[in-house]
């Protein structure tokens, strides 16, 4: 197993840890306002599932059909986590289903915010990975101004679980 | 020529980030945003600590940390320096590291004395991704204080450290 597959399992895993902390959440809790990049925790979550299904898109070349990175409605919460955790073992199988060359080819690609980029698929993963890691740690500083502590999620955590599974 | 280009280029990255963030961290009022700030810096100096621990089970070494911040809070310039010193650190070690030494497991004890054994590939992900969501945390506090951010995400920093990607001329 290489990086990115062993990346895009913990994406998976520390994904559903907090979900499973964060779908027991009244919606008050939930849409409490927070200054913070989109307003409450279901607006962030929404944004970091949003931006999984445009590299999504990206990568199978498919449209997205998004116009913002920060959608003004959201799904239910029960929704969303379904949505979240079925795209985290898409990304599971879709990143096991590659050969080195399709890794390593570049995809060409727009951005929502405007303008041209290019990033093989691996890169993809990469960002996708640790952009899903930065949004956490938001949600993390959410939670614990309603006193909640944060699951923990760190990588050697989930690698002590998948050893022991 | 790195074992693992995807280990340099993460590192790359992170070298990046730290400094884009702690450059933005210029922006908190020492005085206004006490509590705040002092947050920051905590979380920064935290992940710093991680890395410097990390470091020393790569090679073998004691790292003399017996917690994961240390009792002291660093300045903002004086964290600064230290980032950038271990990201320079990291940079070399995952350009010279060698097949062998990246997949070979090795045993260490975290700080709360659990027993650890990682690849040192897996310990090199840790550090990426520990920092990472720590930015994240960091960010958060800023964003609460309307402090400007930079944008630090990976497909970022590949545009921007090379912009021919924006040309599709690859």
């Amino acid at each position: 197993m290489n990086s990115v597959h062993t990346l895009t399992r913990y994406k998976a895993w520390a994904d559903d840890t907090f979900l499973s902390v964060l779908e027991s959440l009244p919606e008050s809790q939930l849409t409490a306002p927070d200054p913070s990049f989109f307003g409450n925790i279901i607006r962030t979550l929404n944004h970091s599932y949003s931006m999984d299904f445009v590299w999504k898109c990206h990568l199978l070349g498919e449209p997205h059909g998004l116009t913002t990175r920060n959608p003004s409605d959201h799904p239910s919460i029960r929704d969303l986590v379904a949505a979240q955790r079925e795209i985290d073992s898409w990304y599971v199988d879709y990143a096991d289903s590659l050969s080195p060359a399709q890794l390593s080819e570049v995809i060409e690609f727009q951005f929502i915010g405007g303008g041209l980029g290019a990033m093989s698929r691996e890169d993809i993963f990469l960002h996708v990975v640790n952009h899903t890691t930065y949004h956490r740690g938001n949600i993390a500083g959410m939670l614990y101004h309603l006193d909640i502590a944060p699951p923990a999620t760190d990588l050697p955590i989930f690698l002590q679980a998948s050893v022991r599974t | 020529m790195s074992a693992s280009p995807l280990l340099r280029t993460l590192f790359g990255y992170q070298a990046w980030a730290n400094s884009e963030l702690l450059n933005k961290m210029e922006g908190f009022d020492p005085e206004r945003h006490k509590e705040e700030f002092h947050s920051a810096l905590r979380l920064i100096n935290h992940a710093h600590v991680v890395s410097q621990i990390f470091a020393a089970h790569l090679v073998g070494k004691p790292h003399g940390f017996s917690t994961d911040n240390t009792p002291q809070t660093p300045s903002l310039t004086d964290l600064r320096v230290a980032v950038a010193a271990s990201d320079r650190w990291y940079l070399e070690y995952v350009e010279e590291v060698t097949p062998q030494l990246l997949s070979e497991s090795v045993p260490f004890v975290f700080t709360d004395g659990d027993a650890g054994y990682m690849s040192r590939e897996e310990m090199l992900t840790h550090v990426v991704t520990h920092a990472g969501y720590h930015r994240g945390e960091v960010g958060q506090i800023m964003k609460q204080l309307s402090l400007e951010l930079p944008w630090d995400t990976f497909a970022v920093y590949l545009h921007r450290t090379e912009p021919s990607r924006r040309s599709h001329a690859l």
